[in-house]
């Protein structure tokens, strides 16, 4: 056989193998200018895969548009965990939670100003006061605390707390910390209760407030002069409102509404999300259900942004359901998201 | 672990020790005897030694291009696990010179850390075989087997590579045997820094290192009454690190060291053929949860297994065969739950073979399983062959095959089902092929039904495994061979194209890395001078969730690899191998690409 005849059946070989079926692309989304008339969607992501992604949608709901992170930052990978999203003026703080870091993007455009990487173990939640920036990490083993940063993101102090770093707010010129709430083993019985502030003049816990119940912390969120705390149990839900630059509370309690989940503030109104997937709204001291989500799966994310009311019902191996409400129970709209749903920002 | 590869290397010492008398005739001896067998109603794909050079780096690489494998792998040379025919990766039963070495943990063989060029050959067989190798052979089996000859003298094959990415590739092969002992030492070493990146993904394959040696002692004793003694021993070890996606991630790695031994005793006269074989086996892991610390999770496997078939021919054209089989398997240091389970298992199987004239062959076989704690299905198969006509063959196979809970779905803690019954599937295979000149084409198209799938799912509050859904495959297998003999060149092409739909019965989705196409081909011309060859493998499209996301499924792929072998003596060979020439982006596993166009450069000195 001579060796052009070779070649021949090589091409030959090689036009059999490109012979292909249709080549399949994804999507094309153009991304549109900005994302500041929308709602920012966290996909926490699957934990073992770089799938962690933040999906932006508008307003009208009519533009939804996935990994808005990647598609303005050269398909870079945000990460496997994205725990959450807080704001401060022009920038989002993304913390991520797998690998442990904070990429900081503009929240308009989403492109990446800065990434913090230092002193951070598994970081969840994040507030702003001043020039400093207060991240919680929590890795379940030997590590509880509040990591400060400077206005440069450079290093400033660990605070150590002996049992948790959750939640974390600022209000009132304060910063609010969660450290109890539940652990990951079933039926632990909570055991310091508490919540801890942190003086932004000096970085130093000034003031732990110890809650009055036995029900685990569930959420917490402020507005600019309060602080509120949901805990409940198989009994009872209780709402602790603190008056930040006080630390005094009012307690409340929600006889019979059992498993409180999720805290949302909206249009100076406190709602809240059961875990027999109700809608709550609390009016004074009470509390009346809204809707139920008729969710059979598990409920994940939830806040309420204007008049609508948003939950997710996630999967971890592949895209999440994201189903919105109106305030009266009617469902507007149902889209797919990314992997693990966990959080609704409005931007 | 030390102390009984002395034993084995003192047994080695042993019989090559023994004397040689008369002269018998030639025969290569392998220990995996079913295997021929089941060529008679199955395919079986055969890999040469030289065939495996063509891919040295590693099994999943062999697997993936010169069968109709479907290798998932989490990056080249890090954990793989095959799936066929729509089965899981538990479903493919790795077999050592017959001996099944999936884990006792995973129910999975450890694809990159068995060995590839410490074998003489390995052997592809789709479809069902729980009669003959037991538990996990659902979906097909791989076997990777070690031959040894007589009368030879003494005879080498060394052969080192070096390639991309700080990759090398070695093995050294010896044996020597009279017409009484024969002898064989192989070792095998390869390691790799394996940083390769893909820049179109920006995907830079960080902490994706590893390292595996083995080391294979054989021999055989033959008797001049027809009974043959032989031994295979091989210790190996590895280590694996697991690649991250950022560099902030904890690293981390994992050791894993191995041992296994099989003693076999072939006993023929007139009417009458014995196999009797002993096996022992382990297996131990250390994982480190972050490649700096300390290891922090340990465990180690240990399966000690007698095998044996007995034939009777007294009848003309009529073969009875009893194999009966019994294993103890057992588990150390497993970190959570159960502290040391273990468990026997014992198996008998009655086969029935039978000639009808010259044209038409059957076979039928049944096998019960009594494992401890557990009830297991009945087990069945029967095979036939039609020779048609001079040009067309029919192979017929239908069978019931089953895999067993592996000891992490029993007793993993938290969430391991002590209750989980066996997995079973039954089987059904038609291979029509057509011979003409130098041409085979053959066609085998199949359907199968896998029932009480284990699966972990989320319970209350744990993940927890479950005997639940069905899942259903068929599809054909289609494998075109030619060989052509110009003078004294050679030309051989072998391909294989897989058709598979396979969906669960429940949710009546697709399976997730079950592509619906898959082409495989290589194409070698020989002449005196060296041997030139190239390859290439097309993948359809390829869900990577349950829920036929097409946003997350691989794209279509199309690879291709060449080399060139350059005879530059009578006994040593340079070769010179590309893989990817043409640059595709292509995953086997979502999330991590595979490199980019890559070489190796090697020498081989046959003697």
């Amino acid at each position: 056989m001579k060796f052009s005849k070779l070649i021949t059946v090589g091409l030959a070989l090689t036009a059999i193998f490109m012979t292909s079926c249709e080549r399949h692309d994804p999507e094309d989304e153009t991304p549109i200018s900005g994302y500041e008339n929308g709602i920012l969607i966290t996909n926490e992501g699957g934990f073992s895969t770089p799938t962690a992604s933040v999906s932006f949608l508008s307003n009208d709901f009519s533009v939804n548009e996935s990994d808005i992170f990647a598609k303005n930052n050269n398909s870079e990978k945000l990460g496997n965990v994205l725990q959450s999203i807080s704001f401060k003026g022009d920038l989002a703080y993304l913390v991520v939670n797998k690998p442990s870091k904070i990429e900081i993007v503009n929240r308009n455009n989403f492109q990446k100003k800065g990434t913090i990487t230092t002193n951070l173990d598994q970081p969840r939640y994040i507030a702003f006061h001043g020039n400093h920036t207060y991240v919680t990490n929590n890795n379940f083993f030997d590590v509880k605390k509040v990591s400060v940063f400077d206005a440069g993101n450079q290093f400033v102090k660990d605070i150590h707390f002996p049992r948790y770093a959750e939640k974390i707010t600022s209000s009132g010129g304060y910063i609010y910390v969660q450290t109890d709430g539940v652990d990951y083993t079933p039926n632990e019985v909570p055991t310091g209760h508490s919540i801890s502030r942190i003086n932004p003049a000096n970085n130093e816990v000034d003031k732990e407030i110890i809650l009055t119940d036995n029900a685990p912390i569930r959420d917490m969120v402020s507005d600019q002069n309060f602080v509120y705390v949901l805990t409940s149990d198989d009994q009872n839900t209780y709402l602790y409102t603190i008056t930040a630059d006080s630390g005094i509370f009012n307690k409340t309690q929600f006889s019979g509404i059992t498993q409180a989940r999720n805290l949302a503030l909206n249009e100076g109104k406190i709602y809240f999300f059961t875990g027999d997937n109700t809608v709550h709204a609390v009016t004074g001291n009470t509390s009346a259900p809204l809707f139920h989500t008729n969710s059979s799966a598990y409920v994940y994310g939830f806040n309420v942004i204007g008049p609508h009311v948003f939950i997710s019902e996630p999967s971890f191996t592949s895209d999440s359901t994201v189903k919105i409400f109106n305030l009266s129970g009617a469902l507007v709209k149902t889209l797919s998201s990314g992997i693990g749903t966990n959080g609704f920002y409005k931007n | 672990m030390k102390h009984t590869y002395f034993l084995a290397l003192l047994f080695s010492a042993f019989t090559t020790v023994l004397h040689a008398q008369e002269t018998l005739i030639d025969t290569v001896y392998i220990s995996d005897i079913r295997l021929k067998d089941a060529e008679k109603s199955q395919k079986i794909i055969r890999i040469s030694k030289d065939e495996l050079l063509n891919n040295p780096v590693n099994l999943s690489e062999v697997l993936r291009f010169q069968t109709p494998f479907y290798i998932r792998e989490n990056g080249r040379g890090m954990a793989a696990s095959p799936s066929f025919r729509g089965t899981t990766a538990q479903q493919t039963a790795f077999l050592w010179n017959g001996i099944p070495v999936n884990s006792l943990f995973l129910g999975q063989a450890d694809v990159n850390n068995i060995g590839l060029l410490n074998y003489d050959h390995i052997a592809v067989k789709p479809g069902g075989g729980s009669i003959s190798y037991g538990s996990g052979a659902v979906g097909g089996s791989v076997h990777l087997n070690n031959s040894l000859s007589f009368n030879k003298g003494f005879n080498g094959d060394l052969f080192a590579e070096y390639g991309s990415f700080e990759t090398l590739n070695s093995s050294v092969k010896l044996n020597y045997n009279t017409d009484k002992v024969s002898f064989q030492l192989n070792t095998a070493y390869t390691e790799s820094e394996n940083d390769y990146d893909v820049p179109a993904l920006q995907y830079v394959n960080r902490n994706g290192k590893y390292r595996q040696q083995s080391f294979g002692l054989s021999s055989g004793y033959r008797f001049n009454t027809g009974d043959v003694l032989y031994f295979h021993s091989q210790m190996s070890d590895g280590l694996q690190y697991f690649p991250v996606f950022f560099e902030e991630d904890t690293k981390t790695k994992y050791i894993t060291q191995g041992f296994r031994s099989l003693l076999h005793w072939d006993h023929q006269n007139q009417h009458f053929s014995n196999h009797l074989k002993l096996a022992f086996l382990e297996e131990q892991f250390r994982h480190f949860a972050d490649i700096e610390k300390t290891e922090s999770t340990g465990s180690g496997g240990q399966l000690f297994m007698v095998k044996n078939d007995a034939s009777w021919t007294r009848i003309k054209n009529l073969v009875l065969i009893l194999q009966t089989e019994f294993q103890h398997q057992k588990a150390e240091g497993f970190q959570s739950g159960k502290s040391n389970p273990k468990r026997n298992l014992g198996a008998a199987a009655l086969v029935v073979k039978k000639q009808w004239g010259k044209s038409i062959y059957t076979e039928g076989a049944i096998r019960k399983d009594f494992i401890e704690n557990m009830n297991s299905p009945l087990l069945f198969s029967f095979g036939s062959q039609i020779k048609a006509a001079p040009f067309y063959t029919i192979k017929l196979n239908i069978s019931k095959n089953f895999r067993i809970p592996t000891f992490n779905d029993l007793y993993w803690e938290p969430g391991g089902n002590p209750d989980l019954k066996p997995e079973h599937s039954v089987q059904i295979e038609l291979g029509n092929e057509f011979q003409y000149k130098n041409f085979t084409l053959e066609i085998v198209p199949y359907y199968l039904r896998v029932s009480d799938l284990i699966q972990w799912m989320p319970g209350n509050t744990i993940w927890t495994p479950f005997n639940t859904n069905e899942a259903e495959s068929y599809g054909a297998e289609v494998y075109g061979n030619f060989f052509a003999k110009i003078g004294n060149h050679q030309l051989k092409l072998k391909s294989a194209y897989t058709y598979a739909l396979s969906k669960d019965l429940e949710t009546q989705k697709s399976l997730m890395y079950v592509p619906k196409h898959k082409f495989s081909g290589t194409a070698s011309f020989m002449t005196k001078f060296g041997s030139i060859f190239i390859q290439g493998m097309f993948t359809g499209l390829t869900f990577t969730s349950t829920d036929e996301n097409r946003r997350t499924a691989l794209n279509p792929s199309t690879v291709i690899n060449a080399g060139v072998q350059i005879t530059l003596s009578p006994h040593l060979q340079l070769g010179i191998r590309a893989n990817n020439i043409f640059n595709e982006v292509y995953q086997t596993s979502q999330h991590y690409p595979m490199p980019f166009r890559n070489f190796g450069i090697s020498l081989r000195s046959q003697f």
